[in-house]
């Protein structure tokens, strides 16, 4: 991910979210992975959806209750979605206002799936290539 | 020539240029044959005879082994390795499915249309309508008993059909062998449906369930497979439930050692998996969060099973035990 100060970063279009009881699950439609993260984590990537800085980010973690113990885990946050490239940067004006967290805050965390989905198909129904008879 | 089949929650309005095309289309069709109640939507879909094959698509939208498709302004263009090819209006709901006379005969009749790409495109056509009313396709058998019910999972050949079978004879009943939909209810919780009353047993599973009779006699699915479809009702009576809510999700591992039988539970990160792996994904934001919308939250819903079994494991009697105490 790019650490240039004040780029706006965005989450790809093609990365799809769903909310789930205890976060939301990720599928990046160009590499087939799928991710699971916790609540405090789909907060943030919601305001990556709208497009913002990682400063805006940090700052919105401190007034949601983020403490000096939480740096690594949020660090590390970022590094993984910017590294798998779910956030890229954007020409897009950053959007900083305030946001609420409709939870308590915990730090963030997202997992990646150890195997992608299929890519080519048996068929429209089928996505799976069969076994050896 | 035209017909109308049912298939779960869409109608298909079936027409073709020849009555030799109509019938290869009904044949794929009636394996999804299921009259449900209420309110379907209706797909148009024509068959023609075309004189020139498809040049092959990208495949953006879909790649699959034998056929490509990708989207366009209106909705869906589809292109087979034969040349056959599939356009859909989505406005109209209307499909036009083109199968070029294969070129190598001299015999230039609709006879030389490749099977296969009959049923490619068709599956393309259902699984795009069950889509756009709610339903995700899933490529998973289904068993249910006692407010239990379970959603089999493995790829092609992998045992999905016989674990239905095995659970069929233990007394549970059925959604299907390996076709079912399901959808989130408005309550929040998955329901799931059978489509199909038909199995794909492998010859061998009368060596374990003499119930299933002798299928040697009857010709193969298809050059690739040995397997023989078979009514189930005709063999294990009234064994079919037409929906359930899902509880438990098995994923089904076949091992090298014959008479092993080994039942590990699932974490809920290997449940999403084994259950997104069961069905198709295009590459489009809007149909894929519409699967992940209803596959994610009824994952967290499920208690899965990791159930390695070898090739002779049904033979033996604690076999069933161990099935079934995993579905306890």
């Amino acid at each position: 991910m790019s650490d240039v100060a004040g780029q706006t970063l965005v989450l790809r279009p093609d990365v799809v979210g769903t909310v789930i009881t205890d976060g939301a699950v990720l599928l990046d439609l160009e590499t087939n992975y799928f991710y699971e993260t916790n609540a405090t984590g789909w907060a943030i990537l919601q305001m990556f959806e709208a497009g913002t800085t990682r400063e805006h980010v940090l700052d919105q973690c401190r007034r949601w209750g983020a403490g000096a113990t939480d740096a690594d885990a949020l660090g590390k946050f970022l590094e993984t979605v910017g590294a798998d490239k779910l956030i890229v940067p954007s020409d897009w004006p950053p959007v900083t206002a305030e946001t609420s967290l409709e939870v308590t805050w915990v730090p963030p965390t997202i997992q990646k799936a150890p195997e992608a989905l299929q890519r080519i198909m048996k068929s429209a129904f089928d996505p799976t290539l069969p076994l050896a008879e | 020539m035209e017909t109308r089949i049912n298939c779960g929650p869409v109608v298909i309005d079936l027409t073709a240029d020849s009555a030799l095309l109509c019938e290869r289309a009904v044949t794929e069709l009636e394996q999804f044959e299921s009259r449900w109640a209420g309110p379907c939507a209706a797909v148009r879909v024509h068959l023609q005879v075309a004189t020139e094959p498809a040049a092959m698509l990208a495949g953006k939208f879909l790649y699959c082994r034998e056929m490509r498709v990708d989207k366009t302004a209106g909705g869906f263009a589809a292109t087979c390795v034969s040349g056959a090819a599939g356009f859909y209006d989505a406005s109209r709901h209307q499909w036009t499915l083109d199968f070029p006379i294969a070129p190598k005969t001299s015999r230039a009749c609709e006879a030389n249309v490749d099977d296969e790409h009959v049923e490619d495109l068709l599956e393309l056509v259902l699984t795009t309508a069950w889509r756009e009313s709610g339903w995700v396709p899933l490529h998973a058998g289904a068993v249910a008993r006692n407010g239990c019910c379970a959603i089999l999972a493995a790829p092609s050949r992998g045992g999905k059909s016989t674990l239905t079978a095995a659970l069929l004879h233990r007394g549970w009943r059925t959604l299907g062998d390996d076709k079912i939909l399901i959808r989130m209810q408005s309550g929040g919780a998955p329901e799931l449906r059978g489509l199909t009353t038909q199995f794909n047993l492998d010859p061998r599973t009368s060596r374990w369930f003499r119930e299933v009779g002798d299928l040697e006699s009857q010709q193969p699915l298809s050059r690739w497979t040995a397997k023989r479809r078979v009514a189930a009702e005709r063999i294990w009576g009234d064994c079919f439930v037409a929906q359930a809510r899902p509880t438990h999700i098995v994923e089904i591992r076949r091992d090298r050692d014959p008479g092993l039988t080994r039942a590990t539970p699932l974490s809920a990160t290997e449940v999403l998996s084994v259950l997104l792996h069961q069905t198709v994904v295009p590459a489009d934001a809007a149909i894929a969060k519409g699967i992940l919308a209803v596959l994610a939250p009824s994952a967290r819903q499920l208690n899965g099973v990791r159930l390695e079994i070898g090739e002779d494991a049904y033979s033996n009697p604690k076999t069933f035990e161990t099935i079934e105490a995993m579905l306890a």
